[in-house]
């Protein structure tokens, strides 16, 4: 049988057909060509490479497309457009939120935002010192110190221009030499932010940011899911940065937008180091509970929490366990002095509005402080002790209805020793907590629990839970003995019902010399060796599909896949009968 | 190496290594079905003409050795990035008719990377521009009335917003 025979392909002259038999033919293996004479344009390209295109596209240019033609109108994706539409995202900032205020004026546009999320970091920029900015243009390339160089000088003629009572004092005399131009750029730089008229920073200011989101809540009638992020507002391309300087930093969009051939062609732009974001009025810590407060005052009904895009800055810290309650909320009800009662009252104010606002919440992702879990009782020159935070009220309210939970700690310390934490501080939550609705679990790194906390947890919640997923991560650097991770899976097997499971045990360190599961003591860095669960089925049923392996992590974090390997059984008896026998490095024998 | 004969859409006949004709998922399932043994029959590949399908094995043969494109869960953020490579961005330096006709070949060869590279491209010439720009780029023809088009420039704006 020839291969047109086997395909029922009958090869013709001519171009591209409609491509969309391009997919019929993947798929049944049958070709019907047409005669569709192509025009080649963008707008006759078919509506899934638009989409590819669109994919690779930010909203705003998406938005533009659809005022090209109405046929690339119609080509476009409407979930793609929706999803523009229903999905907002705000700084943390006045300026910020009054353009939320503008759209809830319109009842339309604001009946379709089902989702927001509110970015904690800061759009405005400041300027470094002087001498790091110009440290740092003495070992720019040559290409760059010429650019710099006819940027400055362009400047300058431009300023000689201006009158002189208008304008900024920069130069006193014309530099030639590349110091001196380094020198004129950071005066030329420091002259604009000099005239950048900053927003009030008072703390009676920052509160009236949450009044204003309450307010704009209520205007939501459909909004349901609510995300926070802490990007960093120098890590986007440069037509959005410079959008973003023109709304927030106009002085400095001024400077640059006038003569943008300061950047080298690669498109870097080497002096933008000369500046760095602002330090944020709010951190995860202070904005995320006190938004959830506000939806709760706007009787707004909430299914998920999320965390979004997040590139960590130094100030960025994660949310506090034990700090759920707002702050402004605390500080407007709460004294020093019987703060404790006070708190109690705060809660039992509120605590039916969290509970209406949070009843249907299906996801919450719990992104924690690692400072948090480092609390350390009395004396600071006994041995660290980690004591459990006390968790606060009201979160475990907000979480009462919770269906999938994920739990992380920002860059947490995985040197803590696990029998340096008491017996409540194995898990994030307290491990009696019971969260009836808790479907799935997802244990994300530097959580810091240990197999007995999960173990407790797991079974103070077994009649709902059915997903488990921890990361090689969550359960800090101290290995475990093959019988502990046995011992985890039969009171998994006799107490959960999971559908599926997935978690990696570290069993083994190797090199760089510290102490290795089976005494080895090696130099250089350290490996790590994990025994990988991946279970999918009903742990009782014979058809199970147990899948366990090992997998070599090296010092820099990379999977070492020579190293790596993975096993399937199929049901609990086949599985341990096989497990029984299964070594792995370093583990066997501990 | 062995290597296998593709026919394009105007009968021209191309020899490739078979390991270069794999970068193309449709051909390598192709190649599976018949078991593998194409020496002695060209390929067909009715939907590409003569001059784009060298154009796509040309592109194949630099990324022979390329690894596997990422699994789904990483795609997102390969496309958010409109970075292209030096070669290819070189590669794609073609007139537009070509630079579509590399696109749809590469979707009905179902060759990944390479749809990427030519969205990305063609991604790259639409960022920024203005509707006006856009359509001159493209050599489209604006065919909304005033009132249409400053309705959506009035939905767009809360969009922005």
């Amino acid at each position: 049988m020839t291969f047109n025979e086997i395909y029922g392909i009958t090869p013709r002259r001519g171009r591209i057909g409609d491509v969309h038999n391009v997919k019929e033919f993947f798929h049944t293996g049958v070709v019907v060509f047409n005669t569709v004479h192509w025009q080649f344009n963008l707008s006759s390209l078919p509506a899934d490479i638009i989409y590819e295109i669109c994919e690779r596209l930010p909203n705003k240019d998406v938005l533009k497309l659809q005022l090209v033609s109405k046929t690339m109108r119609r080509k476009l994706s409407k979930t793609r457009l929706d999803a523009i539409h229903s999905k907002k995202t705000y700084y943390l900032c006045l300026h910020s939120i009054k353009k939320l205020e503008k759209l809830i004026r319109n009842p339309e546009m604001a009946a379709r935002v089902t989702e927001i999320t509110f970015d904690v970091a800061t759009p405005q920029v400041r300027l470094r010192s002087k001498r790091s900015c110009i440290g740092e243009a003495n070992d720019y390339p040559e290409e760059a110190r010429s650019k710099l160089q006819r940027w400055s000088s362009t400047h300058l003629r431009r300023q000689q221009c201006v009158p002189s009572e208008r304008r900024p004092s920069v130069v006193d005399s014309e530099f030639v030499n590349y110091e001196g131009t380094v020198t004129q750029a950071f005066n030329l730089f420091k002259s604009h932010f000099a005239t950048g008229i900053e927003e009030s920073n008072d703390s009676e200011n920052e509160y009236n940011i949450f009044k204003h989101i309450t307010t704009a809540f209520r205007s939501l009638p459909n909004l349901t899911a609510l995300e926070f992020a802490h990007t960093n507002p120098k890590m986007i391309d440069r037509t959005e940065m410079l959008q973003k300087w023109r709304e927030y930093n106009d002085h400095m969009y001024a400077l640059l937008y006038i003569d943008p051939k300061i950047e080298l062609q690669t498109g870097t732009w080497p002096w933008c180091s000369w500046l760095r974001p602002k330090t944020p009025q709010f951190l995860l810590s202070t904005a995320c509970p006190a938004i959830l407060f506000c939806a709760a005052q706007a009787e707004k009904k909430i299914t998920q929490v999320k965390i979004g895009d997040t590139c960590w800055g130094p100030q960025n810290f994660g949310m506090m366990a034990s700090k759920f309650e707002p702050q402004q909320a605390r500080l407007k009800d709460g004294t020093r002095e019987g703060w404790e009662k006070a708190y109690y009252s705060w809660m039992c104010r509120y605590a039916e509005d969290y509970r209406a606002t949070f009843g249907q919440l299906k996801r919450f992702e719990l992104c924690l402080d690692p400072a948090e879990e480092r609390q350390q009782d009395g004396d600071p020159t006994a041995p660290a002790k980690i004591r459990a935070p006390q968790i606060s009220l009201c979160l475990l309210t907000i979480l009462r209805n919770v269906e999938e939970l994920k739990v992380w700690r920002l860059r947490g310390d995985t040197d803590i020793p696990s029998n340096s934490r008491d017996g409540a501080s194995g898990f994030v939550l307290p491990t009696d907590t019971a969260l009836p609705k808790l479907r799935s679990l997802e244990v994300g790194e530097y959580s810091g629990i240990t197999l007995a906390g999960l173990t407790a947890f797991l079974c103070a919640n077994s009649s709902s839970i059915r997903h488990l997923s921890c990361d090689m991560l969550a359960f800090g650097s101290q290995a475990v003995s093959k019988s502990d991770v046995l011992l985890f899976l039969k009171t998994m097997k006799d107490r959960m019902k999971f559908e599926t499971f997935k978690t990696d045990f570290l069993v083994d360190k190797i090199g760089g010399g510290a102490e290795s599961g089976n005494g080895r003591v090696g130099g250089g860095g350290v490996s790590h060796v994990y025994l990988s669960f991946d279970i999918k089925g009903s742990w009782g049923q014979e058809d199970c599909e147990f899948k366990f392996g090992v997998k070599k992590i090296s010092m820099t974090g990379e999977e070492v896949p020579s190293k790596s390997y993975w096993i399937e059984r199929r049901g609990w008896e086949e599985f341990l009968k096989y497990f029984s026998k299964f070594k792995v490095e370093g583990f066997e024998g501990r | 190496m062995s290597t296998i004969k593709l026919l394009s859409s105007d009968n021209a006949e191309l020899a490739v290594d078979k390991e270069v004709a794999e970068r193309s998922i449709l051909i390598k399932n192709m190649l599976e079905d018949v078991g593998g043994d194409m020496s002695d029959q060209a390929i067909p590949i009715p939907n590409v003409n003569e001059a784009v399908l060298r154009k796509v094995i040309e592109w194949c043969e630099h990324h022979k050795s390329d690894p596997p494109p990422p699994a789904d869960e990483d795609s997102d953020s390969r496309k958010k990035s409109t970075d292209i490579e030096e070669w290819d961005q070189k590669f794609m330096q073609v007139d537009q008719e070509m630079l579509f006709e590399i696109i749809l070949a590469a979707n009905y060869l179902d060759i990944k990377p390479l749809l990427d590279v030519g969205c990305k491209t063609v991604a790259n010439m639409i960022k920024g521009k203005s509707p006006e720009e856009i359509r001159k780029t493209f050599n489209i023809q604006n065919d909304f009335t005033p009132e249409e088009e400053d309705q959506i420039r009035r939905e767009n704006e809360w969009a922005e917003e």
